[in-house]
């Protein structure tokens, strides 16, 4: 297939490429905080399970349909626990010259790509349960919508820190 | 010119008044329709009808009171080149905005306000949600000489635009009654088609729950004389539709597109629209993001292709801030284009199409949906055939193979564009660098097959996607993009 730049005054081997062995991955108690958030949701669903069962007694429900939830519910955590394996080692941050990259999924992989030049504030945030683990979150909100706004999980909250600092300097750089 | 002395707080027109009083009266109603109705519906044992017609009273005199002060109390002025809203008796509210922090000023006037002679204006901010401003009632006169006012303070602090302004107002485009009825002709009439529907079944619900029984009957009649329904009937029975949804789409556009026109004046386009609800509303030129092209295949025939600017917004305010150009020509588009994006840019690339799967998997989604509504028609309904679930896949077919054709990207040194549709053409243009975000995505199965998406986020709110292309070309894509932005240093708003 020949490449769709082939009359631009520009070629691609002329561009910064993104090494994808440059990404510096995530805090490894990310991954811890990921695997109690979906224990704690899996509690929930256990819970909701229990109730269901509780409150469905003699209405006739069949047997099977209990079994079916619970099996449902067991799917959910093995599935969630393998993603977690499986996804955590992909996802990673690069901070480039002109831009921050955010890397992440398995089933879809994602990558995400926001120039530094089209950042309008950056913001620190930490919950009660990532706080336990001292974990930070980076959010990056551009104009593009909610949709295009990128957000950084798992970093230590002094990189989180020198990685705000940077950008908005460079914010302030680019106004 | 201006002989307004705007650092003094100034009230709106006194006409407002009345806008104020309507405006109070409508919220009172809203607020308390239930005890409305449960005093209307209420049948008491003595007559009240003198206790009502004091609370009336009293709600009347109260709304009045309300009306007057707020119409006191709502005063605008211009200080230290910021404006400044002052409103409220109760809960005083002190507004100030830099000017130059204003992005633009709207004029609009709805039947009301053209039977008091008064016109509102809408002042839009950047970001900043709650610095919308809004004056209901001042009149014509007042409020162009206010906008000028708003205008020139705000340009002298940000001049980002070395054009050199021009006094007049260059006319572009205007419609007049031909055109639109040309445009209500080629209309999408599916639409109206549907609203015909909707209201037909509104009614019949109405009256059967009125007369159940002759409704049965009658519905019973005419099933049986809808079987014996000739050809040419049926025909007529279409007809009818078809011009009563032609008529629909011409009152339609002409009350809202009457007296249509685009001007440019500086660093602006002026859009003028509507018949009782006359708008007019600037477009900064800078603040455009995104230029959507619409194209049916009558309207291709006329040479008409309806055109819509995306301006940079935030989430909330985004269906407000797309202005519609119902209809232009070919030469229209391309001046349209060279005053969006003064230079457009050396010969475009060839189009980079997006593989089969990505329609054929549509396509099987739509396919197990109709499969699925069809068993269940096939319950529900008698007159259901099989012949008709297998035009539809058919059609469906034929649409994805369309939309497999016409999906495409392609781009210049200075714009990005992206085909997409299937019986109609939308085209989706604009500058490389008034990108905020671009996203590379990869399903697993992509990855078999080394194909990928890219996903590319405007500031007015849009994404644009170019599904399922070759994976070395959506990384070229990617960091073309990425080097486009980067690269730039001009402002993207």
């Amino acid at each position: 297939m020949t490449s769709i730049f082939e009359n631009q005054k520009i070629s691609p081997e002329q561009l910064p490429e993104v090494n994808e062995h440059d990404f510096v991955p995530l805090d490894p108690a990310y991954k811890r905080y990921l695997f109690l958030v979906y224990s704690l949701t899996t509690l929930f669903l256990v819970a909701g399970a229990v109730a269901f069962q509780y409150f469905s007694r003699g209405t006739g429900v069949c047997m099977w349909v209990y079994v079916l939830v619970y099996v449902l519910v067991l799917l959910f955590f093995i599935f969630n626990t393998l993603l977690i394996n499986a996804g955590f080692p992909l996802k990673g941050y690069l901070l480039r010259e002109h831009d921050l990259i955010y890397r992440s999924g398995y089933l879809v992989r994602k990558i995400t790509a926001i120039p530094k030049n089209r950042i309008q504030h950056v913001e620190i945030r930490q919950g009660a349960i990532a706080r336990m683990f001292g974990i930070s979150k980076l959010l990056i909100y551009t104009a593009g919508g909610s949709r295009s706004d990128l957000s950084v999980p798992g970093l230590l909250p002094e990189v989180a820190q020198q990685l705000k600092e940077h950008l908005t300097l460079s914010i302030s750089k680019h106004e | 010119m201006s002989n307004t002395d705007w650092t003094k707080p100034q009230r709106q027109a006194p006409a407002g008044l009345i806008l104020f009083f309507g405006d109070n009266f409508r919220k009172i109603i809203r607020m308390f329709f239930p005890v409305f109705i449960g005093v209307v519906l209420h049948k008491g044992d003595g007559d009240n009808t003198v206790l009502y017609i004091w609370a009336v009273i009293i709600l009347l005199f109260l709304v009045s009171l309300s009306a007057v002060l707020s119409y006191l109390y709502f005063k605008f002025s211009i200080v230290n080149d910021e404006f400044v809203l002052q409103k409220g008796f109760f809960r005083k509210v002190r507004l100030t905005i830099p000017l130059e922090r204003i992005q633009t000023i709207n004029i609009k006037q709805n039947i009301i306000q053209k039977i008091l002679g008064v016109v509102s204006l809408e002042v839009d901010t950047a970001g900043a949600a709650n610095a919308e401003v809004k004056l209901k009632a001042i009149n014509y006169r007042l409020a162009k000489e206010l906008e000028k006012e708003l205008k020139n303070s705000s340009d002298k602090k940000s001049t980002h635009e070395p054009l050199p302004k021009k006094e007049d107002d260059r006319i572009i485009l205007k419609l007049n009654a031909a055109d639109l009825f040309k445009i209500s002709i080629t209309e999408n009439h599916f639409r109206s088609f549907l609203l015909i529907l909707v209201f037909v079944n509104w009614i019949y619900t109405q009256i059967k729950d009125f007369y159940n029984e002759e409704v049965k009957r009658l519905a019973k009649e005419g099933m049986n004389s809808v079987e014996k329904l000739d050809f040419s009937l049926w025909i007529w029975l279409f007809v009818f539709m078809v011009l009563v949804s032609v008529m629909i789409s011409f009152i339609r556009v002409f009350l809202r597109y009457y007296d249509f026109n685009l001007s440019h004046a500086g660093n602006t386009f002026i859009v003028e629209f509507g018949l009782f609800n006359r708008r007019e509303i600037n477009v900064p030129i800078s603040k455009i993001q995104l230029l959507e092209e619409h194209i049916n295949p009558l309207r291709k025939l006329l040479d008409f292709r309806t055109l819509v600017l995306k301006q940079a917004s935030s989430d909330d305010i985004k269906r407000k801030q797309a202005v519609a150009i119902p209809a232009c020509r070919k030469w229209h588009l391309k001046l349209i284009e060279s005053i969006i994006f003064r230079d457009t840019g050396s010969e475009f690339t060839r189009p980079l199409y997006s593989h089969p799967v990505y329609f054929i998997r549509g396509f099987v989604f739509y396919s197990l949906a109709v499969l699925a509504l069809s068993v269940f028609a096939s319950e529900m309904l008698i007159m259901f055939s099989w012949w008709m679930f297998t035009a539809v896949e058919f059609v469906l077919a034929f649409l994805f193979y369309l939309a497999g054709k016409k999906r495409s990207f392609r781009f210049n040194d200075v714009l990005i564009q992206i085909t997409k549709g299937m019986i109609g053409t939308s085209t989706y243009r604009m500058a490389s660098f008034k990108i905020q975000g671009v996203k590379f995505r990869q399903s697993v199965f992509q990855k078999m097959r080394k194909r990928a998406g890219i996903t590319i986020y405007t500031a007015s709110g849009d994404e644009l996607n170019v599904p399922y292309i070759d994976e070395k070309q959506a990384r070229d894509i990617f960091n073309y993009l990425l080097y486009k932005i980067e690269s730039s240093d001009k402002p993207w708003m």
